[in-house]
């Protein structure tokens, strides 16, 4: 008889990682799958690597650009996945996937932001789409749970759209952002600038864990665990009760079911020497990211779920959502001309400044529903791009960058994209990834409320920069192709009704009772607020709610 | 390197740096139904060849994309993009041979274009003075970048040197503000480094 684990939790990243932290603290033995290897935080990456130690200064090199995600660097780029190896499909989408214990959480911007009491109820206020099938004080004790657990920094702000966390001390701002959110927050009442809020520890002996060192580049993957990751934070509570076995190199196929219609196993295969496995769970907790639990659960399709596994109502692969990022700007700071200040972006991720939504929170514009926030940071950046914006060469052009260094200052936009049914996944029909498994072909793409709040976010950025006195030198006004945001959400999303939602709000299949999703594929609406936050608050509560269920003899 | 465009205007969320920065680790699209760069298998077989050439400290350095002329000239525009001043210039840091070993795998349709750049600058110094463009004198060299440096120059006879210029530019200032004289001497840059607090904190009076 093969091992019967009390839960298979697939994904170690942001979702699958707390899962199996939680189930493993409520006292069930977990079997989790990681398609990477696992890497040692501290010593397998280049901390603290000098750009130009780098042939190629830390970029990819071009021979080798095919293989990696936009993000990759020369620093990060082995935890991700082989891009010739794992093709997709369809319309273009731009797609980041770890492969490495810990997922995308090695990597993330780190910005952390709490869902509002609106935003789960957005439907209600305009009518679009779908309100979640619970309130933000189902989901608040688990925010709190999980800021204690993990650390944000930040500031509380008081503001009813982005509720305070339980905050660490921000980061201090730069002299650019100080003039900066003077400016502008005297320029129109409605535009707040607050700190950012990011999962870094800013004191010493938070829980144990290293403080932040101020290297500025948590992105190549942090050495000391300052910054949260599923890997440097979670694994190790989970490890510490015994009850964690951790599988990597294990690409998900497909989940199995037995003669009773209950999620029995997940058939994976070995990355490296290719050979299917099964392993064996009560419950099968999928946290694989939006978009590959989707592809698995639409790959685990059987003679009973002919459209997917547990797909009954239909919807699984629809209502894709995320942010459109619809354009940046970039500015100078005539005022601070020749500041001296340097090291502008040696912090955290997710730390500079922060404007959230105004749009649609009073009175209702007509040309688009919901609304966007603005990230954006101000000083000396690492490397001077602007440079090229400054006219001319020579000695003069080279003293003018010097001048203008610290003076830089840049905002980008994530606006909500709201779920529509047409905008989904599907499995191609033909094209298999290097280990056989068919793979995720997209369809998805903006539409007029997306496109018209673009325009608003693009007219708007300009206008916040003319009103706080930036110097204009660049901009963006075309937006990035989907899935640039890492934001994807919402394909097996839940909901009250069996016949138009995937899982019930609890995070379990309305089909299959021992099969639950922790990711982000449960969600209902994107909002304009990035993601990660609510993604382990909802993974904590489905973990919770398992225990619990299970406790009961409800799953067992 | 992506090209200068996209490394000012892609973005997404580390982007502090993307936006502001113009450079971090990011951003064109290497995504979709790309094809790898094109190497030739010469430049290719040069490279394995000679990971020597790679290395700045090398003695014996050569380049692996550029003839002697073409990267002569290479030297020439960037260190008037960037010269010597109280710092160390594009020359000195060596920005030529980052543009070479960037060159060595760059597509195709890339290599040619920027070779055709330098071939269409020293038809201009030719035409000017009978001479290449390494062999002008200083003021000479500097009235020509003087006609293509504007990005607005949409006069037809200038257009290859005003694509040469922006190409140019930007792989100086990328090179050299990511090089060791960049980073550390000019600009003091404070991150990759163990810093007790945020170095970028503001301390003056604006």
């Amino acid at each position: 008889m093969p091992k019967v684990y009390d839960a298979v939790v697939v994904g170690s990243g942001a979702a699958g990682g707390m899962a199996a932290t939680e189930l493993c603290l409520k006292g069930l033995e977990v079997l989790m799958l990681e398609r990477g290897p696992e890497y040692n935080l501290a010593t397998d990456f280049y901390h603290h690597k000098k750009r130009y130690e780098f042939p190629f200064r830390g970029e990819i090199r071009p021979s080798e650009r095919a293989m990696y995600n936009y993000t990759a660097n020369a620093w990060n780029k082995k935890q991700f996945v082989n891009e010739l190896e794992n093709p997709y499909t369809g319309k273009k989408f731009a797609w980041v996937r770890a492969q490495a214990v810990g997922g995308n959480t090695l990597h993330w911007g780190l910005v952390s932001l709490r869902f509002s009491p609106r935003d789960f109820k957005a439907a209600s206020y305009d009518g679009a789409g779908e309100d979640w099938p619970l309130a933000y004080e189902d989901v608040e004790p688990y925010y709190s749970r999980v800021e204690e657990m993990i650390g944000i920094c930040g500031h509380a702000d008081h503001l009813p759209n982005n509720p305070d966390s339980h905050f660490l001390p921000p980061v201090p701002f730069t002299c650019a952002e100080e003039l900066f959110k003077s400016g502008v927050e005297h320029a129109n009442s409605e535009w707040h600038v607050i700190h950012g809020r990011s999962a870094t520890v800013t004191v010493p002996n938070f829980r144990g864990r290293a403080p932040c060192h101020y290297c500025g580049h948590c992105g190549r993957v942090c050495n000391v665990g300052a910054s949260f990751s599923s890997a440097a934070v979670l694994l190790p509570i989970a490890r510490q009760t015994g009850r964690l076995t951790l599988r990597t190199n294990a690409i998900a196929w497909k989940v199995l079911t037995d003669k009773e219609g209950r999620a029995q196993s997940v058939l994976f295969v070995d990355r490296l020497t290719r050979q299917l496995e099964e392993v064996y769970g009560k419950v099968i907790v999928m946290g694989a990211g939006t978009l590959d639990t989707t592809r698995i659960l639409l790959n685990s399709k059987n003679e009973d779920h002919p459209n997917g596994l547990g797909n009954s109502s239909g919807v699984l692969g629809k209502y894709f959502c995320e942010q459109i990022m619809a354009g940046n700007i970039t500015g100078l700071i005539p005022k601070l001309k020749g500041n001296s200040n340097r090291g502008g972006d040696a912090r955290p991720e997710g730390t500079g400044f922060y404007i959230p939504r105004f749009r649609n929170l009073g009175k209702p514009r007509k040309d688009f529903l919901r609304g966007y926030g603005f990230e954006g940071g101000g000083g000396s950046m690492e490397v001077p791009g602007f440079a090229l914006k400054i006219p001319g060469f020579g000695a003069n052009f080279k003293s003018e960058v010097l001048k203008y260094y610290a003076t830089v200052v840049g905002i980008g936009s994530f606006g909500e994209l709201i779920p529509r049914a047409e905008n989904h996944l599907e499995i191609d029909p033909v094209v298999r990834d290097a280990w056989g498994i068919p793979v995720v072909k997209f369809e998805v793409q903006w539409g007029p409320n997306e496109l018209a709040m673009a325009r608003d976010a693009n007219d708007t950025q300009r206008e916040i920069f003319k009103k706080a006195g930036i110097e204009i030198i660049d901009e963006r006004t075309e937006p990035l192709p989907p899935g640039w945001s890492i934001h994807s959400a919402g394909t097996a999303r839940m909901g009250n009704d069996p016949r138009t939602s995937f899982l019930n709000k609890f995070n379990q299949s309305h089909d299959i009772k021992n099969l639950f999703i922790a990711d982000a594929a449960c969600f209902v609406s994107s909002t304009e607020k990035n993601p990660t936050l609510t993604i382990l608050s909802l993974s904590m509560r489905t973990a919770d709610y398992i225990a619990e269920q299970m406790r009961h003899g409800e799953l067992a | 390197m992506k090209s200068k465009d996209e490394n000012l205007n892609s973005g997404r969320r580390d982007a502090l740096r993307t936006i502001v920065g113009g450079a971090g680790g990011f951003a064109a699209l290497p995504i979709l139904g790309q094809k790898p760069a094109s190497i030739s298998p010469l430049q290719s077989a040069a490279a394995q060849a000679n990971p020597a050439a790679a290395d700045e400290s090398a003695a014996q350095w050569k380049p692996l994309f550029f003839d002697d002329h073409q990267n002569e000239t290479i030297v020439a525009l960037t260190d008037l993009i960037i010269p010597a001043t109280d710092t160390p210039g594009a020359k000195a840091a060596q920005v030529n041979r980052y543009v070479d070993l960037l060159y060595s795998e760059q597509p195709a349709a890339d290599q040619e274009k920027l070779i055709r750049g330098l071939g269409w600058l020293d038809g201009r110094s030719y035409s000017l003075r009978n001479k290449s463009f390494i062999e002008l004198e200083p003021a000479d060299q500097t009235a020509i970048l003087e006609s293509i440096a504007d990005p607005k120059n949409h006069n037809p006879q200038d257009l290859p040197g005003v694509e040469l210029f922006q190409t140019m530019k930007w792989l100086t200032i990328f090179g050299y503000y990511t090089s060791e004289i960049g980073q550390v001497q000019e600009l003091k840059y404070q991150g990759d480094r163990y810093n007790t607090s945020f170095p970028g904190a503001c301390t003056n009076s604006h």
